[in-house]
């Protein structure tokens, strides 16, 4: 300990979350201080030791969490929730040193509700384990991300996250039903039993993307569904980007509900497509995917690949449709995905469909105005109005500084240049990623004077600042 | 993608113990950003190295074999600690993990092992954990080679493999065991090594490799591929005993994950009259770890939560006798059932002989 301050506040922590929970060891503070955010990760791969926090709380219950947030805005200690430690923005990093709230050991299924098609649960859980749990009785929440087997319900719900499907069952903002939120000053609290009601703003919609900003989520009811008679696939393969977009766009508008629409641009294409599912076709792939009754579902497919071959030159079929589906987590893990020394970022960006085309091409000019940069793209997450771009750039690692501070430089100038040529065409960031520590000194300038909303609930919830400093802009 | 499966990072929810975090704090330990202390230490023995997290690797990662390097490096600069110091000493010393001498053997093992004796085509090797932790489990195996013809001679002082040692980073030490083995092997004049023990068989095969060692020109399998092959040349011959005996079989790590042995025993199984082969919700390469007697030594409380993990799933696919190769696992799935349950726990072999 470095002072007898230190030894006492500890010695309070020790009393509300009981020894075997909390630490102070260099380890444990050293494991919480890095998460998959590149900033960090290429701050400790070159050697360097990352913000540490002073210590670290495993609460069991509730009532241990209202106890630690008490003595937090007490001492004016920044707290930081971590859940699995597996967002990429650095939203659950301590920058500011204080108490990390390790959420894990609050992980119970509470109830499976199979009149009301819902689960509740503790926010703690690792997804895949509620997934599973729930599985078992022939149910699932839908919410199926790359990240479900490291990421934690609460850090989904902290950060507005998604899943492969959500284009049919929704993000996890959709699947949220009511919730149990643990306030800055201590108090508990829980939203209405419904989320679709008139009696006032939905609170559920205000704790949810607030990435432990305004107190901790601790139990959370998901809606839950039914596993689909069948699951379909077809791809294909367009001439362009353009075309692709326009049979996407066709498919949302018309409604015909698929689960899954995922479109690479040429470059992706070639970057991913070719290496992981093997086509080496030129142009742009698409893959769509429907699920539910047979029936239903055969009409839906028959209608969709209509619209997809009014301008596609090849219909992949089902084969290579299926075969994105079974590899579809493959993307995201190594040696598919990028890692370093490469540096690259995951910009993330939503817009209507009006504006799309033009902010791709913008954060493309943006990003590749920078030597030894690239930029890919797919569009993952489709709805009525717009689309979700899922654009990347890379930066070769020979054009990655080894200096650290010098390689920070300029990979925040790679962001802000493509953020900026995002914003000024009509885009907004972010789509699922959340906002964390990476995108926070852009929220500003994102929402201009309704900044001011947000930061009037952050100052009346937590007067003190003690919620995950450094975050979300606030 | 491993966080969701780490035996013991699931059972402790501790953020320390996840392949993710010993990798980072492996690498930060190479870049000289720490040095080895006494908490990760701590940390690098908690991994039970049941190779689940390897399993689930979109990556194509292998982190037992960095424990282990890891491991070895923990001891070379003094740093295991003590309980680690006392179970290498007691493997040293007695060739065992718990300290037993040879004088303490089971006297029906003993005489049972007196009976196989001289040069034979084939040899036993029991292991430790077989001969020590359950001896009444040793001897159904040998009278189902009996049975089933095959001759073979057992060691009558069998020292550990050195597979204990290795996982303990003590690589030296398990090296002059396993010389020790091996010259031993060699004067038998065995042309093939039946192991009992799931570990002995991963470690003989593969293990060894890693510190120049080899049996040249012997064949090392396990006694269930052994029985396996039997049954395909039609050596094993069943009577009808078990009707409506619902079994499942228990996967255990060194097995499933490490050496791909899945299918030999379900079909030995599934070739018993009247027994209905079921199978638990995870199983194979994905079966859920119960660690094994090492991890156990080391970290009881750990291990026995990760049996009653396993329970819970042998509980899930019904009434049904579960069926191991392990003797540690069969004793810890028989000191942890809950009796209300019904459930029975019997080793491979012995259900096998008692078709025979």
């Amino acid at each position: 300990m470095k002072t007898y301050f230190d030894r006492m506040i500890l010695s309070e922590l020790e009393d509300a979350v009981g020894e075997k929970n909390c630490s102070t060891r260099e380890a444990d503070k050293y494991v919480h201080a890095v998460d998959f955010y590149w900033v960090p990760r290429l701050w400790v791969d070159r050697g360097k030791m990352p913000a540490m926090p002073d210590y670290i709380v495993y609460p069991e219950s509730t009532e241990q969490v209202s106890k630690v947030l008490k003595i937090a805005n007490y001492y004016k200690i920044p707290v930081t929730t971590w859940g699995g430690g597996s967002g990429s923005q650095g939203g659950a990093l301590p920058v500011c040193g204080g108490i990390v709230l390790d959420t894990k050991k609050m992980n119970k299924v509470l109830e499976l509700n199979k009149a009301a098609y819902t689960v509740t649960a503790e926010t703690g859980i690792i997804h895949q384990h509620l997934e599973w749990e729930i599985n078992k009785q022939g149910f699932s929440t839908m919410h199926l991300p790359a990240s479900i087997g490291c990421a934690t319900l609460g850090g989904f719900l902290a950060h507005r996250g998604t899943g492969v499907l959500s284009t049919k069952y929704g993000k996890i903002e959709d699947l949220i039903v009511n919730m149990e939120v643990v306030l800055p000053n201590g108090d508990v609290m829980n939203t209405l039993n419904v989320p679709r009601n008139a009696a006032g703003p939905d609170l559920n919609q205000i704790f949810v993307g607030s990435e432990g900003s305004f107190g901790v989520m601790t139990k959370a009811t998901l809606k839950v569904f039914d596993h689909p008679e069948v699951r379909k696939y077809r791809a294909f393969m367009f001439r362009n980007m353009h075309d692709a977009l326009e049979a996407g766009r066709k498919i949302m508008t018309r409604r015909l509900q698929p689960s899954v629409i995922r479109m690479y641009d040429e470059a992706e294409t070639v970057h991913q497509i070719e290496r992981v599912l093997g086509i080496t076709k030129p142009g742009a792939y698409l893959v769509f995917g429907f699920d539910g009754y047979k029936e239903m579902v055969d009409i839906q497919e028959k209608i969709a690949t209509e619209i997809c071959m009014e301008t596609a030159y090849e219909d992949l079929g089902p084969i290579f449709g299926e075969s994105w589906w079974k590899n579809k987590y493959k993307f995201f893990f190594p040696p598919y995905i990028m890692d370093l020394p490469e540096a690259f970022g995951t910009m993330d960006t939503v817009a209507t469909y009006d504006k799309v085309e033009q902010i791709y091409w913008a954060m493309k000019e943006a990003a590749e105005s920078f030597e030894g940069c690239k930029f890919i793209a797919h569009f993952s997450h489709w709805y009525e109005w717009g689309t979700m771009m899922y654009d990347r750039f890379i930066l070769h690692p020979d054009y990655v500084p080894q200096d650290p501070d010098e390689a920070i430089r300029l990979y925040q100038k790679i962001w802000t240049k493509c953020l900026r040529a995002a914003l000024d065409n009509g885009g907004v960031l972010n789509e699922h990623h959340g906002v964390g520590l990476k995108l926070g000194y852009m929220m500003k300038e994102q929402y201009g004077s309704a900044f001011q909303v947000l930061q009037g609930i952050k100052k009346a919830l937590d007067p003190n600042g003690i919620m995950n400093p450094g975050k979300l802009g606030l | 993608m491993c966080r969701q499966v780490c035996t013991v990072g699931v059972i402790t929810n501790d953020e320390l113990q996840n392949p993710r975090s010993r990798a980072l704090l492996l690498s930060s330990i190479q870049k000289d950003m720490f040095d080895y202390s006494e908490e990760i230490s701590e940390v690098i023995y908690k991994c039970c190295l049941c190779g689940y997290c390897q399993s689930w690797c979109k990556g194509h990662w292998s982190p037992p074999p960095y424990i282990k390097a890891a491991r070895a490096d923990i001891v070379t600069r003094g740093l295991a600690g003590e309980a680690v110091e006392a179970i290498a000493s007691k493997l040293i010393k007695s060739g065992n993990l718990y300290g037993f001498s040879s004088d303490e053997l089971d006297g029906e093992l003993k005489a049972e092992i007196g009976k196989h004796q001289g040069i034979l085509k084939n040899l036993l090797i029991l292991g430790s954990e077989t001969r020590w932790l359950a001896p009444g489990m040793a001897i159904p195996n040998m009278k189902l080679l009996d049975k089933a013809g095959t001759a073979y001679s057992v060691l009558k002082d069998e020292d550990t493999s050195g597979f204990e040692l290795f996982c303990l980073g003590f690589a030296d030490e398990a090296k002059r065991k396993t010389e020790s083995l091996l010259a031993r092997i060699k004067e038998t004049k065995a042309q093939t090594v039946i192991t009992v023990s799931p570990q002995d068989r991963y470690y003989l095969t593969e293990e060894i490799k890693q510190m120049g060692l080899a049996l040249d020109g012997v064949e090392v399998i396990s006694i269930v591929e052994h029985l396996a092959k039997l049954l395909e040349t039609g050596a094993l011959k069943f009577q009808e005993s078990g009707r409506g005996l619902e079994l499942c079989y228990q996967d255990t790590n060194y097995y499933s994950r490490y050496c791909g042995i899945v299918e030999q025993p379900r079909k030995l199984l599934g070739a018993l009259p009247g027994a209905v082969l079921k199978e638990m919700l995870w199983y194979g390469s994905e079966a859920h770890s119960m660690g094994d007697p090492l991890f156990a030594e080391l970290h009881g409380d750990i291990a026995d939560k990760a049996a009653e993990t396993r329970l819970k799933d042998v509980l899930e696919a019904g009434p049904v006798t579960a069926v191991t190769s392990s003797a540690y696992e069969m004793k810890t799935l028989k000191r942890l059932i809950p009796k209300e349950t019904g459930i029975e726990v019997r080793d491979l072999s012995e259900i096998i002989l008692s078709f025979m």
